[in-house]
């Protein structure tokens, strides 16, 4: 078998750039979708909550250019929407920081910008995901799922921070559609993920790449911390209605889908063998 | 380009000759020649393969490059123009060939500091990425004074000039009568990962 090579240039920084970016967009997503569908109550929360949205982007695009080689010349990352996945995705990311934080600081609320602003945080999180399958050279970020599962798991990672956000700015109880739509989402990403993992095509190397030990806890760290747990916590919440639970759950998800983006990005990151080639 | 696999004997001299022609710090190689082997023993095969950019005329680089820095001339060759590269490093992990590379500090070949020599060759390639250029400037060159590419050594790539097997051809692809079309016609060739649509422009003789 080949030595293995992995992508040596998009490390940590990376990993935080898609974390906080996603993490933005879909809490942003998440808490619009749950003002719109009537959050009773819970709506200042929300709102207060949305404002970290722009904030974990900006932070996203912090990390993003820290890992640069020439920062400073990063407004040319918008000259390339015509074909580039990347200038899609800033523009994205820009548009989305402008609009969001119009939205907190205007003293009129024009209705049509969170409306414009949600949709801005989905192409922002679909351009994660086909910023990552654009790459040839990486077998395992090259498949058709990733924009999907890029989608999905930053919308959970939304979930994870509306979970810690309520449960410790607010002393009413989490209603039921929020707990539906973020386990809803939580399925939903799961599916994906095992889907990612099981996919017959270019995705193979990241099992084939990881020992079977490494694998085993990778997979399990993020099906079942991401996942399992959370899920089952939300079942012990309706049993027992004690709030905080939602902050271990919020936490966990927060990691599992986390630890995903790394298992992507770090550990998937291997080059095609050279060796194999002739 | 094309490349005779079977004169190839892994000696490396495309590989200096290109450092040297092109001014690369101690840590970059914008061509080398893989050596590695197959199979086991009693049947091992030892293999060289020379690796460089592809020059690909649908390069994964210059479709996901968001500053527009990697551009495609007219006769094919893929370059980068270091105004305006940000070394996001996209077109790196997206080139299957591992053609690119970042120069994130530029190093001496003697330590940190470069030598008077090194600076005298020096450079700016710092924070932005790098790759083989066909040695365009030689290629211009060598067309602004009535010269052929790959057939004057002015006007011809220095890794093919230096190659001691005459392993590697240099020349124009459009150009049916051209030597290098000459070769993919007489010998079986084949393109690394031709699977993925990038269309290489380098073509390898096996036979």
């Amino acid at each position: 078998m080949s030595n293995i090579e992995r992508q040596n240039v998009w490390k940590g920084l990376a990993v935080c750039n898609f974390s906080f970016g996603g993490a933005g967009a879909g809490v942003y997503i998440l808490v619009n979708s749950i003002l719109f569908l009537n959050a009773g109550e819970l709506a200042p929360i929300l709102n207060l909550i949305k404002i970290s949205a722009p904030i974990l982007v900006i932070l996203g695009l912090i990390c993003v250019a820290a890992e640069a080689g020439s920062p400073k010349r990063g407004a040319n990352t918008f000259k390339n929407m015509k074909s580039s996945w990347m200038s899609r995705e800033s523009t994205a990311a820009a548009l989305f920081i402008v609009l969001s934080i119009l939205e907190i600081i205007s003293p009129i609320k024009i209705q049509i910008i969170p409306i414009v602003t949600s949709i801005v945080a989905i192409i922002l999180l679909f351009s994660q995901g086909s910023v990552i399958a654009a790459c040839k050279g990486i077998p395992a970020w090259n498949t058709p799922l990733m924009p999907i599962l890029f989608l999905l798991s930053g919308l959970a990672s939304g979930g994870g921070i509306i979970f810690i956000g309520i449960s410790i700015l607010s002393s009413s109880l989490i209603e039921y559609p929020i707990i539906q739509a973020v386990g809803i989402i939580l399925i939903f990403n799961l599916i994906t993920w095992i889907g990612y993992l099981s996919w017959p095509g270019r995705s193979n190397t990241i099992r084939s790449a990881l020992d079977a030990t490494s694998l085993r806890v990778y997979i399990l760290s993020t099906i079942g911390i991401g996942h399992l747990i959370p899920i089952a916590l939300i079942g012990l919440f309706l049993v027992t209605q004690n709030q905080s639970i939602f902050v271990f759950a919020g936490g966990l998800i927060l990691v599992g889908v986390q630890l995903i983006r790394y298992v992507i990005l770090i550990k998937g990151g291997i080059l095609i063998p050279l060796d194999t080639l002739y | 380009m094309v490349v005779d696999l079977r004169k190839c004997m892994g000696c490396q001299t495309c590989s200096i000759s290109c450092k040297l022609e092109n001014a690369l710090p101690s840590d970059v190689f914008w061509r080398y020649t893989l050596d590695y082997e197959v199979n086991e023993y009693p049947s091992v095969q030892r293999n060289f393969l020379p690796m460089q950019c592809m020059h690909c005329k649908n390069p994964a680089c210059l479709e996901v490059c968001p500053t527009t820095a990697t551009k495609q001339r007219d006769d094919g060759i893929v370059y980068v123009d270091y105004d305006i590269c940000m070394g996001c490093g996209y077109c790196v992990v997206a080139c299957p060939y591992r053609a690119r590379h970042i120069i994130k500090k530029q190093k001496g070949y003697f330590g940190d500091k470069l030598t008077p020599q090194e600076k005298k060759t020096y450079i700016n390639r710092e924070g932005v990425t790098t790759k083989c250029t066909f040695c365009m400037h030689k290629v211009d060159y060598g067309l602004a004074n009535n010269q052929k590419p790959g057939i004057d050594p002015d006007a011809t790539p220095s890794c093919v000039n230096a190659c001691i097997a005459n392993a590697l051809h240099f020349g124009d692809l459009e150009d049916q009568n051209s030597s290098v079309n000459q070769l993919i016609r007489e010998h079986k060739t084949f393109k690394l990962l031709d699977e993925l649509g990038t269309e290489a422009s380098v073509y390898y003789i096996i036979g």
